[in-house]
């Protein structure tokens, strides 16, 4: 399993590029950017994970599929949450079933003219 | 789907070498117990769906992938404001 990740900022976007597979690289946003709204309670496991503290910068990045023969999607399922602070990262996978792993990047249909 | 009704303590099985135990059960969570041989993956199905989907999201992202993501991304409404 690929640990070790950069993290390049190419605003919007952000990517992470494997350190150890050259092939290997996620697009990224950031959550609030797909959902203004969006919350996560991020578990003490995780937490510890990226060492985070009350103080820590955390940036929460959604994973997008983005396929040239379908729409954009973001996974709202499994968000990974960056501690910048510490260069750490997790992959925090929601127990719950709020949010979908497929969800829509764009609001509406694109409509043909 | 099959449902059956248990309470905390019993048991049921899954074929021959599949074993389900309630062990707590909660307002709005059930604690198990599972003993199954070791050559069957026990999951959480959220992990298995994180799984599959980071595997599509890794695959080959040419241009014109991720120019949809920025043109999509551009007509939504009201503008993206970048929250770091």
């Amino acid at each position: 399993m690929e640990q070790r990740f950069r993290l390049i900022d190419r605003e919007p976007l952000l990517f992470l590029e494997s350190e150890t597979n050259p092939g290997l690289s996620f697009l990224l946003l950031p959550v609030a950017l797909i959902d203004p709204h969006y919350r996560l309670a991020l578990s003490a496991e995780d937490r510890a994970t990226i060492d985070a503290s009350a103080e820590s910068h955390l940036l929460c990045l959604a994973v997008i599929t983005a396929a040239e023969d379908s729409p954009p999607t973001a996974n709202l399922l499994a968000p990974v949450v960056v501690n910048l602070d510490r260069g750490r990262a997790v992959q925090a996978v929601r127990s719950d079933a709020a949010y979908s792993h497929k969800h829509p990047l764009s609001v509406e249909e694109a409509t043909c003219s | 789907m099959l449902v059956i009704r248990r309470r905390s303590g019993e048991t049921l099985l899954i074929g021959d070498e599949i074993e389900i135990e309630i062990l707590e059960t909660g307002n709005s969570h059930v604690k198990l117990g599972i003993r199954a041989p070791k050559q069957v993956v026990v999951l959480r199905k959220e992990i298995q769906i994180t799984r599959q989907q980071n595997l599509a999201a890794s695959k080959e992202k040419s241009g014109a992938a991720v120019n949809s993501v920025l043109r999509t991304l551009k007509k939504r409404q009201p503008s993206p404001i970048r929250a770091l």
